[in-house]
């Protein structure tokens, strides 16, 4: 039988609470610190996690908007096709489509933006043609000019071959817009008082192909396109009837004669011009001041063709010169519209133009903490499909055009088709 | 568990004598408290590490997203930067004169990234020597020579940063990047002494420009001392203003042009009789209108003016007899009736621009430069005359008749007469391309005649590449130190060069052709066509994480060394010495963003004076280049010499995260910091400048 011991304790002695108290207050204590750490942890690393995902999806976007130009047009919502609009406004019958425009359509006037016609042979061929290789060997690919050719001669009064008085001729007799095209003279007499003698007369012209892809081009689809399609190695304008308000003395466009030299304008990776002056020989790159860009910036379709994708930009290096062209081109667009409140925000933008003779797309992926408004931004540029490559993706009524190689294979109509 | 007691003095009750069995109590000893707690703290702090390290995961992934983000634009830039070289002097006397000579802008990646456009500087070396990383890859790479970069703020847009809206500093400057291996011998990206290929416009006169001083003119070229404006002026008696002298590059450039007559000189300018001005031929009356100066009279304008049907006509003729002169045969540049442009073969064109060069049969023998050079100027003399003549004038379309060209005596020989003809100008002018594009692509290595400006093709630029077994030296041009000496390897090229020619820039200076090994090095060792293997080429493009950022000296710390091959040093000039060149020139600041590939790559952001004194967190705008374009104080060269040169070289440190205001770190500089590795990507140089679109 048991016997009861009475000198049994049945609780905790004080020392035992003293020490095991404190104890205890430690280890909540600790739990609470690594709890609230983790909790933070948790949270730092979830937000980091999210971010980085943010940063992923936006530079993946960015990616694949750099191959398919799909922030500028995209083929799958009809809301996004603003470029392909057409308009008849700027440069009289000059302006006509915008850089998605496909070359089939129809201006508001009911012109063909930009026809296609393949009669006649070789030099009298019209439109685009995807299959034409413009072989830096044939002929009809050659710019027939003056490359000293100035402007008109009210406002120019240098000498030589730079003179405004079409001291080296008339070129519009061998490449001209028009097979046959009467060659006027400008009737205003130079500083100096030159005044060309007389109309040359009637003229039949050997090469017209150039000067209308020339001009096509920049009918339907802007400077910037004009110098995505065309050759790199190209100089840029064209002979046609002289106009006082819109041509030089021989029938270059005025559009199309640099300001400051007044000749023609050349793109390529070389350059123009060779100069030599007191200092030396110089390769010099005109072009260099120039930013050319397609936009998709905000405002109706007239601001777009006058202002915008069509506009060669003459910045000046001072402070916040680049921030107005920047900030209507990047057509920054969110990427996530119904993401959570308490998730960042996150937009892509693209921005694509032309400076220093590169053709630059210039991406920024930012996400913007909803609380304090920090931006987290990756920026960076990339080599992707050309604008010529990104027309010839999309169908011209939507949708994205399939395309087989295989010999035989019937492909999809693209925007640079004739239909 | 192993049992224990509470007080091991109690016992249960038993039999008297013997001890009570100990009563077990259910609880922990503090020794087993203590050791759980420790085994609870490390597990504890085991989860918290892995929280941090979750968080550091997190953080190295963000670094790479950055860092594979970069890679491609760099490659991007790389593929895509165009090739010319904004207004840098491209020639020298010698190849050590001018930076291109040291191989700037070659197809490196480092060469052509590295600067203020393209979005990479060097991380200052003070600062990259702190940092640690595996296998000491970051400190191998600074003492072989080679930079540590980051990244500016914005991305390679090809647009000034002080163009660009102000913007926070982003964390992509955490991520540094380095290239692993050694650049290779690729294609030498210019001939420093000339800037070959040469472009004219096709038809155009021979050409001609100011030179920078006669002291670089051989003594048989001619001068011609007026500008442009001047010579429009409707009053020739003005006095007439100081200015270089043009000369006739053209004229003197064709080694086998020289002799007693330099026939090309009608073409440009030949006085006849001095004392009829109108019996002057060639382009510079005619183009010009150029007044005349019988010494001792004043300057004064022909009658009737030479800019006129009639100095149109003595171009023409001038021409016509240069052709005659050098030897082509009359079908040349007098075909007859409804003529046939030189072609080859039959249009519409001919696909291969290698084919056989038939078109030049019809030279007669003459050089094939020489026909072109003569078509060009043809074409162009002739084509004048549709200023002054009516097509009805010119016979016609087709042309019957025309205008009567009548022989004229020139040097003692009779220049040809013709019938110009509207249909005879059309065959000048076809036939002008025709050869010139037909000469440019076919003959690389054949610098008789410039590349036609209209056509630029990669025919244009010949393979040259330096030959690094061999070398030349002598004294660099204007050497402040006359027992200076500079050395340079010998150029290659792959076939023999031929009627090099002189340079615009120095034409006093003969260029040995491709016969004289003395200058040209080994043909054998040209290697630019040779087969490789990729494990010879192979770089890598090597990225680490560090937040350099925060060490206190992160903008104050000096620039990397900008290596002398970005010097925007001008070529030579009379009277100006070594130092002169590099900043007195005023046709090439230091500050132009045309010149960006001469220039430091901090350049835009650099502050132009000691910022010791400048409390941390101050607006930097008044210290650099923000905001004021190209006129800046400290790279205005009305400042003294060294200020200029320690803000150029960056001596005083740059704003490098471009939020326009001095920043200093928490972090001293006597600590070092890790870089954690991140990515490493593959890539090649081309062995040949390209670019993508």
């Amino acid at each position: 039988m048991a016997i009861l011991d009475h000198n049994r304790r049945g609780g905790f002695t004080i020392i035992e609470m003293l020490i095991s108290l404190p104890l205890a207050l430690i280890v909540a204590g600790s739990a609470y610190a690594a709890l609230r750490v983790a909790s933070q942890a948790v949270t730092t690393a979830t937000r980091l996690s999210l971010e980085n995902t943010m940063l992923r999806d936006g530079a993946l976007a960015a990616n694949d908007d750099l191959d398919f130009w799909t922030s500028y047009d995209d083929p799958s919502d009809p809301t996004n096709r603003r470029l392909r609009g057409s308009v008849d406004k700027w440069w009289s019958d000059d302006g006509r489509g915008m850089p998605f425009t496909p070359f089939a359509a129809l201006t508001p006037s009911g012109e063909p933006v930009w026809e296609r016609q393949d009669a006649g042979v070789y030099d009298d061929r019209r439109g685009w043609d995807p299959s034409e290789s413009w072989s830096a060997a044939d002929p009809k690919t050659w710019w027939r000019g003056h490359l000293a050719q100035r402007k008109n001669f009210a406002t120019l009064t240098h000498g030589g071959l730079l003179a405004p008085d079409l001291r080296g001729g008339h070129y519009g007799i061998f490449a001209n817009i028009e097979r046959r095209q009467h060659i006027r003279c400008d009737p205003h007499t130079t500083a100096a008082g030159h005044a060309c003698v007389s109309d040359y007369g009637d003229v039949g012209v050997k090469h017209t192909w150039l000067a209308n892809q020339q001009r096509g081009l920049l009918r339907s689809l802007g400077y910037y396109g004009i110098f995505d399609y065309l050759p790199p190695n190209q100089v840029i304008g064209w002979h046609e009837a002289y106009d006082a308000a819109r041509t030089d003395p021989g029938g270059v466009p005025t559009g199309f004669l640099m300001s400051e030299v007044g000749w023609p304008v050349m793109w390529n990776g070389r350059n123009v011009q060779t100069q030599m002056d007191r200092f030396g020989y110089h390769r010099d790159s005109f072009s260099f001041r120039y930013v050319i860009a397609p936009s998709y910036g905000g405002g109706d379709l007239g601001t777009l063709m006058e202002e915008s994708h069509r506009m060669v930009w003459r910045l000046a290096w001072a402070a916040d010169s680049y921030a107005a062209l920047l900030e209507r081109i990047a057509n920054a667009r969110d990427r996530l519209p119904l993401r959570p409140t308490h998730w960042p925000a996150m937009n892509v933008s693209m921005a694509r133009f032309l400076s220093q003779q590169r053709m630059v797309a210039w991406s920024t992926v930012r996400v913007t903490s909803p609380v304090t408004g920090d931006n987290l931004k990756l920026s960076f540029t990339g080599f992707g499909t050309s604008l010529r490559g990104a027309r010839q993706q999309r169908r011209p009524a939507g949708g994205w055009a399939a395309w087989d190689n295989r010999p035989g294979a019937i492909n999809d109509a693209t925007l640079d088709g004739q239909q | 568990m192993r049992r224990t007691f509470s007080n091991p003095t109690q016992y249960t009750s038993g039999s008297p004598g013997r001890p009570a069995r100990p009563v077990p109590r259910a609880a922990f000893s503090l020794f087993e408290i203590a050791i759980c707690l420790g085994i609870l703290t490390m597990s504890v702090v085991t989860v918290l590490m892995q929280f941090s390290a979750g968080i550091r995961v997190q953080q190295q992934v963000r670094y790479r997203t950055y860092a594979a983000a970069k890679a491609q634009e760099i490659l991007d830039v790389f593929a895509t930067t165009h090739n010319a070289n904004p207004h840098g002097d491209q020639e020298g006397r010698e190849a050590w004169d001018v930076g291109i000579g040291y191989s700037n802008f070659a197809p490196d990646l480092e060469r052509r990234v590295a600067n203020m456009f393209n979005g990479v500087a060097p991380v200052p070396p003070s600062i990259a020597r702190r940092l640690d990383s595996p296998g000491d890859e970051i400190a191998r790479i600074l003492d072989r020579g080679g930079n540590l970069y980051y990244a500016l703020p914005t991305a390679a847009t090809g647009l000034q940063e002080a163009g660009l809206p102000r913007d926070h500093a982003n964390e992509l400057q955490k991520v540094v990047f380095a290239v692993d291996g050694y650049a290779q011998a690729n294609a030498m990206h210019g001939f420093p002494w000339k800037a070959w290929p040469y472009s004219a416009a096709y038809p155009s006169p021979p050409v001609h420009a100011p030179n920078r001083a006669a002291a670089f003119l051989p003594g048989h070229a001619r001068t011609f001392p007026l500008q442009f404006p001047v010579w429009n002026d409707p009053d020739p008696t003005k006095p007439r203003p100081e200015g270089f002298p043009f000369y006739v590059w053209e004229e003197i450039s064709d080694p086998s042009d020289a002799g007693a007559d330099w026939p090309m000189r009608k073409v440009f300018d030949w006085i006849e009789d001095a004392r009829d001005p109108a019996a002057r031929y060639g382009f510079l009356a005619y183009g010009y209108d150029a007044p005349v100066q019988v010494p001792g009279t004043p300057w004064k304008r022909v009658d009737p003016p030479a800019f006129s049907s009639e100095g149109a006509v003595r171009y023409l003729q001038g021409a016509l007899w240069y052709a005659s002169r050098i030897g082509l045969p009359q079908p040349f540049y007098d075909p007859g009736p409804s003529p046939v442009p030189l072609a080859d073969p039959p249009p519409p064109y001919d696909p291969d621009p290698m084919a056989s060069t038939r078109i030049f049969a019809r030279g007669g023998g003459v050089a094939v430069h020489k026909q072109v050079q003569a078509m060009r100027f043809l074409a162009h003399a002739a084509t004048c005359m549709t200023r002054w003549k009516t097509l009805a004038e010119l016979g016609g379309q087709p042309s019957s008749g025309g205008l009567a060209v009548p022989s004229v005596t020139i040097d003692g020989a009779p220049s040809p007469a013709i019938i110009l003809s509207h249909d005879l100008i059309t065959y000048y002018h076809e036939s002008c391309l025709n050869l010139a594009m037909k000469y440019a692509a076919s003959f690389p290595y054949d610098w008789g005649a410039p590349r036609p400006a209209q056509r630029a093709i990669m025919m244009d630029v010949p393979l040259l590449e330096w030959q690094v077994f061999a070398s030349r030296s002598g004294a660099p041009s204007g050497a402040i130190d006359p027992n200076h000496r500079c050395e340079q390897w010998l150029p290659l090229s792959a076939q023999p060069l031929v009627n090099p020619g002189v340079s615009m820039s120095y034409p006093d200076l003969e260029i040995p052709d491709g016969r004289d090994h003395a200058f040209w090095g080994d043909p054998a060792r040209f290697t630019v066509t040779a087969p490789f293997a990729p494990t010879e080429r192979c770089r890598q493009l090597v990225f680490w994480s560090a937040d350099w950022k925060s060490y206190e000296d992160a903008e104050t710390a000096p620039s990397a060394p900008v290596d002398a091959s970005r010097y925007p040093i001008a070529g030579p000039v009379p009277g100006a010495d070594f130092r002169g060149r590099m900043w007195a020139t005023g046709k090439l600041p230091i500050t132009g963003g045309a010149v960006f590939s001469y220039v430091n790559p901090e350049h835009i952001f650099l502050f132009n004076q000691p910022m010791g004194a400048i409390a941390t967190g101050t607006n930097a705008d008044p210290f650099t280049n923000f905001g004021t374009g190209q006129d800046h104080k400290g790279f205005n060269p009305n400042f003294p010499l060294a200020d200029v040169l320690d803000t150029y070289c960056g001596v005083h440190g740059a704003d490098r995260d471009f939020n326009r205001q001095l920043d200093r770190g928490p972090v001293p500089t006597t600590v070092r910091m890790r870089a954690h590795p991140l990515n490493r990507f593959n890539f090649y140089d081309p062995r040949i400048a390209f670019t993508l679109r």
